[in-house]
């Protein structure tokens, strides 16, 4: 008996330092499993449309049956909702299940995005907790909309392309590409970040883009010819386009046309008020009403998808000019060695947020809030790398990420009886 | 005593006047039957014919100096016969400046004579599109950019790119290749003042004057489609062919950098490395425009087997155009033609590219070998 006990106390000492030495490796899987457990919970949740889902689910259940539809966007992540549906029934499940998955994918990507840009496995862990926790992200990856794929997508192509697989990489970029065409954006801001990466190593012109020609070529050829085949694959037998150059044609089109006139344009929430404060969009909401006779004593939402900010958003506010200043500095001090992040902060945000600026004001057309989905990644790697540089103590990074924690629990779409009592009790609405 | 115009010279001048009175006559309009030229057609143009002013007073959709030598022809000529007789007189001139330059390069450079005749003179382009368009105009002041480029001229250099430019748009994508090829800031800037400064005058006064006219020239280039490019394949759908000039224009910025960061330091071969990706990438490549590039055939010690039926299918795109019902239109018999001749000039692009990294390694390892032994 005593044996035993010994055993069972040096097997708990052995798993306590294995926990300890490796937490942090734990943590890498823990933090994907755990979400998509929480997914899991409410992916039936509610059993009718969310969002957008009242455009692609209706087009995709035309294309079950044989019929092109939904054509202004290409057919890949319509196609997963398609399988889903195929393999699990025309219900929620069906339609979000692979949406889901690939948004876990994506929480898991950007450890390892992290981890490759920073070496820094703290960092990584935080980079990765934060865009999980962000309820924009979170509700976006929970729906059958187009954006969580287009990410993972472009995530992964990402790191492959960090690890120079670059055929790889550029295949991953071409079904980004098949899922939305924003994701071009995210494709031109990595290969700006190469671009500004080679110069920095170079420093010389031609030199740079001698080095950045062989690479860019490389990726755009080979994700050109994996969006035209995925196009194809869609275009020939639903016979929606006589080649898919046609299909990228009418996409352009459609997108260039979508403008507001200056009675609409109250209705726009524009990009400033995307890093600022804007009303959150409600994509799905059930009020409930406790009433005593005919009066109202508590009233509560039971169903909350809301698109709406996290506080981390404002940070590009920090972020964005810290690394322009870093790239200057660096650029004077011939300084190479932490040069990764601020390049990457500059490209990401230069091309996924600003062009929605010009986008908007000058040519009038319609923005969402939802767009700054894409920007997310970048502010969720930089926050916790700036704060940990900054405060080696790691308290500030504890604060946001407490913070954070509590924004998400706030705003977490589908609420039990004891998370809307709880918040009850804090004072705060539901 | 040396001789005033030496013999071989003397017979290619009989050669090239030759071939072009032959294009004169095919496209003469008083001679029946005669085949198309847009300089005729141009005299048809009644605002054209009563003397109006290119760019101040009419709408015209070639540069300035085209304009000019228009202008000038039918001011002077009054009649269509006289017209003619002007325009073939100001070609003529530019056709003779043309092979004078081609011969004098040749004999700077060593390359073989005879291959003036194979590839420039006696071929289907010229004997076609010398009386069509104004294309000869653009070939001289590239050749002459290029002669000057090599007697070390850059303020001449810079003036003969200026002229290029108001005579056809292209010689734009070459001012970056000899700007980057002439050394030290003094030169380059002699040759970049001229070059701005030519087309910017030319525009300016026109534009100050009658802005809306003027504009009409590039706005027409805008707004005109697919003629002759592989692009229509894709493109079937001309209600698409704005997605496909964005697709060109992406791909003539992509082939342009190629060319200006190509660690080649011929000068000849960078400008028909250039030509040769405008033409092929460019959502117009008209068949006179394959005169811009038969001196740089003539600028090698290599024979181009693809060559001829590069210039035949070239000629067959403009013989069948007129008989052919819808020519632009993608599975046209002229489509055919015409992309058939891009994928030729892709494939001897490709050749000439590798050709010219084997002679460099070839000259390396030469002098590799001469340091070391």
């Amino acid at each position: 008996m005593f044996i035993l006990k010994e055993k069972f106390l040096k097997y708990i000492s052995n798993f306590k330092e294995y926990l300890g030495k490796n937490f942090i490796n734990q943590l890498n899987f823990l933090i994907p499993i755990t979400f998509l457990i929480l997914k899991l919970m409410i992916i039936n949740t509610p059993d009718s449309f969310i969002f957008d889902e009242a455009h692609y689910i209706p087009a995709v259940r035309k294309m079950l049956s044989g019929e092109a539809a939904n054509n202004e966007h290409p057919p890949l992540a319509k196609a997963l909702m398609m399988f889903g549906i195929m393999l699990f029934g025309d219900n929620p499940f069906g339609w979000r299940i692979f949406i889901v998955i690939l948004s876990i994918f994506s929480i898991y990507l950007i450890y390892k995005i992290a981890f490759e840009l920073t070496n820094d496995k703290i960092v990584s862990i935080s980079a990765s907790y934060l865009f999980a926790t962000d309820i924009m992200a979170f509700n976006i990856g929970s729906m059958a909309i187009l954006d969580a794929p287009t990410l993972t997508f472009a995530l992964l192509g990402f790191f492959l392309f960090l690890r120079k697989r670059y055929s790889l990489s550029a295949i991953a970029f071409g079904l980004s590409f098949l899922c939305k065409i924003t994701s071009l954006f995210i494709i031109a801001s990595i290969l700006l970040f190469f671009f500004l990466k080679k110069f920095y190593e170079k420093r010389n012109i031609f030199e740079t883009l001698n080095e950045w020609f062989k690479v860019f070529e490389r990726i755009f050829f080979i994700a050109l010819i994996i969006s035209i085949i995925g196009l194809a694959i869609y275009d020939i037998p639903y016979k929606a386009f006589t080649t898919p150059f046609e299909h990228i044609d009418f996409m352009l089109n459609y997108h260039s046309s979508l403008t507001f006139n200056k009675t609409q344009s109250a209705e726009v929430v524009f990009p400033h008020q995307w890093i600022t404060v804007f009303p959150p969009a409600p994509y799905y909401v059930v009020t409930v009403q406790e009433k005593v006779g005919e009066m109202i004593v508590r009233e509560y939402h039971t169903i909350a998808y809301y698109g709406v900010y996290s506080p981390t958003w404002w940070t590009i506010w920090i972020m964005f000019p810290v690394s322009i200043y870093e790239m200057l500095y660096y650029l004077k001090k011939r300084y190479e060695k932490e040069l990764d992040m601020p390049l990457f902060v500059f490209s990401w945000i230069l091309l996924n947020f600003l062009p929605y600026i010009p986008m908007a004001y000058l040519l009038h057309r319609w923005v969402y809030s939802f767009y700054f989905y894409t920007v997310i990644p970048a502010l969720c790697i930089a926050i916790p790398y700036y704060l940990i540089k900054g405060d080696k103590s790691k308290t500030s990074l504890l604060m946001l990420i407490t913070m954070q924690s509590f924004w998400f629990f706030y705003w977490f779409p589908v609420k039990s009886k004891f998370h809307i009592d709880l918040l009850s009790m804090l004072g705060l609405s539901a | 005593m040396k001789k005033l115009i030496e013999k071989d010279l003397l017979e290619i001048l009989l050669a090239s006047f030759i071939i072009f009175l032959l294009s004169s006559i095919i496209h003469c309009p008083f001679i029946e039957p005669n085949y198309y030229s847009d300089i005729v057609s141009i005299w048809y143009r009644e605002e054209i014919r009563n003397g109006g002013i290119p760019y101040f007073q009419v709408k015209f959709e070639y540069p300035q100096l085209a304009g000019l030598i228009t202008y000038i022809s039918v001011i002077l000529g009054k009649d269509l016969l006289k017209y003619y007789l002007l325009m073939c007189l100001h070609l003529l001139i530019f056709t003779i400046g043309s092979v004078v330059l081609t011969y004098k390069i040749i004999k700077l450079k060593n390359y073989e004579m005879n291959r003036i005749y194979r590839y420039f003179l006696l071929t289907p382009s010229m004997l076609i599109f010398l009386i069509y368009n104004y294309d000869i105009l653009v070939v001289f002041f590239i050749l002459l950019a290029i002669f000057f480029y090599f007697k070390e001229k850059f303020s001449l250099v810079g003036l003969s790119i200026g002229f290029g430019i108001i005579s056809k748009l292209v010689p734009i994508f070459l001012i970056p290749i000899f700007l980057l090829e002439i050394k030290g800031f003094r030169k380059k800037l002699s040759f970049l003042i001229p070059a701005i400064i030519i087309p910017f005058i030319a525009n300016l006064l026109p534009a100050i004057y009658n802005y809306p006219i003027w504009f009409e020239t590039y706005k027409h280039h805008m707004e005109w489609g697919l003629e002759n490019s592989w692009l229509v394949f894709l493109f079937i759908n001309p209600s698409s062919w704005n997605t496909a000039k964005l697709l060109s224009e992406f791909l003539l910025i992509y082939g342009a950098f190629k060319v200006y960061i190509w660690k080649e330091e011929n000068i000849i071969e960078k400008c028909f490395a250039m030509l040769s990706i405008f033409l092929l990438v460019n959502y117009v490549y008209t068949p006179q425009m394959n005169l811009w590039l038969l001196p740089f055939f003539v600028f090698s010690n290599k024979d181009f087997y693809l060559f001829y039926p590069f210039e035949l299918l070239n000629a067959c795109i403009i013989l069948f155009w007129f008989i052919t019902p819808n020519p632009t239109q993608a599975f046209s018999i002229t489509q055919y033609f015409a992309t058939s001749r891009s994928i030729i000039l892709f494939i001897i692009l490709l050749n000439r590219i590798s050709l010219f990294k084997t002679i460099i390694k070839r000259k390396r390892r030469c002098l590799f070998l001469k340091k070391n032994f």
